[in-house]
């Protein structure tokens, strides 16, 4: 797994950001309290934190849709807060899956509504259809649904439809709000599994926020905790998910097979599949 | 953009003006409304900036926030500003090529300038300090006579609290699906008119989708709890008129007295 080392392949980089909603009006809520983050080039990190912690307003920050109210976000090595920033290349090379996408689906057919990025690119039509098919391809949906109307399609396709529709535009950072939020174990491991594909075969930098703690276990290689709009915990999923009293006082609850483990035996594990290697292992030994 | 509509919105508080009854709030507004039309000297608006201004005090709202409501409005009132500055027949003071500027021109159009801010400004406060339940029920209260006529009072009430209470929540969920598409590189802001209303498409199917269906959603629910309309329905907060009201209403006499009087001046 790339690993980001030094300021090497630095793509997102957040200084001291924060970020108040409703500035000066009655309604004024802070989402953010100075968040420092960086991201390396091909990281798959995840975010993970409680209802209302502020990982959608973060990540929103990513491709300059929200601008610090204090502090800077710097992506691709653009300053999103400058005055004469690139914001559409930013968009470009940042995709944006938001938290419920099928809400986003406009089109006639769902080939039209994946082709709307490409088109928006000003991409030649047989480029554009090449990278509608690419993309359905890759978030699984079969050709046959692609001249179906997006409103016909299920919860699960409308989802991958929407997720197929920010892929087509070929980003170089994949950030992905709650993917599978609302879909059932097998549509989610499908999902899953297909952001893992999409990852190892590209060298494209993912960062998927989640409420699933086994979800981001099983997927990521670098998880960033938030809590109350600040970064509480940041590590590998093992490491974080050791100190689990620490995060049930923040609302959250590591896999029950790390409380089972720890209880058990002791040791560390965040997957069922560690789980089961360990005590493979003592069996062995036995 | 959308941040600037402060439409419907209303600013918590405790101030005189939040706790006067909604009935006799939306009189008294009327009232004010009515004396705008009625001022014919500089006294008069001045005596008025004055008394709107006192109010906003006593409302505790800050000033930049009550003057922000005029902002979505700018463009209207700066066209009838000058509409009028240029269309209104009278003594010539000014000429420019086809374009000639009279002396009641202007004072027209500065009459008319400041009855849209203070129209605005007091309609602005009076959905500032009345939360949406208690101004459809100050609507409902002022129908009842009608009531007897056969007009669905309770009816136009509730359409009226429902469309109120949804305003926040589709502006929400405009600004969600327009950053969906800004991320998908849809451009909202750029090009020229009908370049502009095509971009809208992509925001306007979905929206108008998730309001049917939140509709959808909300008949169901109303039904499921078994509402049926405002026959013999009870408030739980049944608001009476009080003391602070008829004081209200007497500051309010007052003023027009003063405004009559300025119009004498
Ligand atoms: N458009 C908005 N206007 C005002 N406040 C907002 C808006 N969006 C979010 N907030 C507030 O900002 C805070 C952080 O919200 P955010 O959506 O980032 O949380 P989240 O971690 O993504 O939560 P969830 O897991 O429920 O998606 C919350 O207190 C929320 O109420
Ligand atoms: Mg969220």
């Amino acid at each position: 797994m790339p690993l980001y080392i030094g300021g090497i392949g630095l793509i997102i980089k957040a200084e001291n950001l924060s970020y108040t909603y409703a500035e000066g009006g009655p309604f004024e809520i802070g989402a953010l309290h100075g968040v420092s983050l960086t991201i390396g080039k091909g990281e798959l990190v995840g975010v993970i934190g409680h209802t209302g912690s502020g990982k959608s307003t973060l990540v929103q920050h990513f491709n300059g849709l929200l601008k610090p109210t204090a502090g800077s976000v710097t992506v691709c090595g653009v300053d999103t807060s400058a005055k004469r920033a690139d914001l559409k290349a930013v968009r470009q090379k940042v995709g944006l899956v938001f938290q419920y996408p099928e809400h986003q689906l406009f089109e006639e057919t769902v080939r039209r509504d994946i082709a709307f990025a490409p088109q928006n690119l000003g991409l030649s039509p047989t480029e554009i259809d090449a990278r509608v098919r690419e993309a359905a391809a890759l978030t699984g949906l079969p050709e046959a649904l692609l001249d179906q109307s997006p409103f016909a399609l299920s919860g699960g396709q409308k989802r991958r439809a929407a997720i197929a529709g920010v892929l087509a535009m070929k980003p170089e950072v994949l950030v992905l709000d709650e993917p599978t939020a609302g879909l059932d174990p097998r549509g989610r491991e499908e999902i899953l599994a297909q952001i893992k594909a999409l990852h190892r075969e590209t060298d494209i930098t993912v960062i998927l926020v989640s409420h699933g703690m086994e979800d981001i276990a099983n997927t990521v290689g670098r998880v960033f905790v938030m809590n109350q709009g600040t970064i509480a915990m940041e590590g590998a999923p093992l490491a974080v998910y050791s100190r689990y009293e620490q995060l049930e006082q923040m609302g959250l609850t590591a896999p029950q097979v790390t409380r089972l483990m720890k209880t058990l035996c002791g040791v560390d594990v965040c997957t069922v599949k560690q789980a089961k290697e360990y005590l493979l292992g003592v069996l062995r030994r036995a | 953009m959308l941040k600037d509509i402060t439409l419907g919105q209303y600013f918590p508080g405790n101030s005189p003006l939040h706790r006067l009854d909604a009935m006799m709030k939306l009189l008294l507004s009327v009232v004010y409304l009515a004396v705008i039309f009625l001022i014919r000297n500089f006294y008069g608006y001045a005596l008025l900036a004055l008394f709107t201004f006192a109010l906003i005090r006593l409302s505790a709202i800050p000033v930049k926030f009550v003057l922000k409501g005029l902002k979505p409005l700018l463009m209207f009132i700066a066209f009838t500003a000058v509409l009028n500055l240029f269309m209104t027949d009278g003594t010539v003071i000014w000429r420019v090529w086809f374009l000639t500027v009279t002396r009641e021109g202007v004072a027209y159009a500065v009459a008319m300038l400041l009855r849209i801010v203070f129209l605005v400004l007091g309609t602005s406060l009076l959905t500032y300090t009345t939360s949406p339940i208690a101004l459809t029920d100050g609507i409902e209260r002022l129908l009842k006579p009608f009531g007897k006529m056969g007009l669905p009072t309770h009816e136009l009430a509730m359409m009226m609290s429902i469309a109120l209470r949804f305003i926040p929540t589709l502006l929400e969920e405009t600004d969600k699906i327009m950053k969906a598409q800004t991320a998908r590189g849809a451009d909202f802001q750029s090009g020229n008119l009908l370049k502009r209303a095509k971009a809208l498409l992509p925001l306007l199917v979905p929206l108008f989708i998730s309001a049917f269906r939140r509709a959808d959603e909300l008949a169901t629910a109303m039904e499921c709890r078994c509402y049926r309309g405002g026959n013999n329905r009870t408030r739980l907060n049944a608001s009476k008129i009080g003391r602070i009201d008829y004081f209200a209403g007497g500051i309010l006499a007052v003023f027009c007295a003063l405004i009559l009087l300025a119009n004498a001046a």
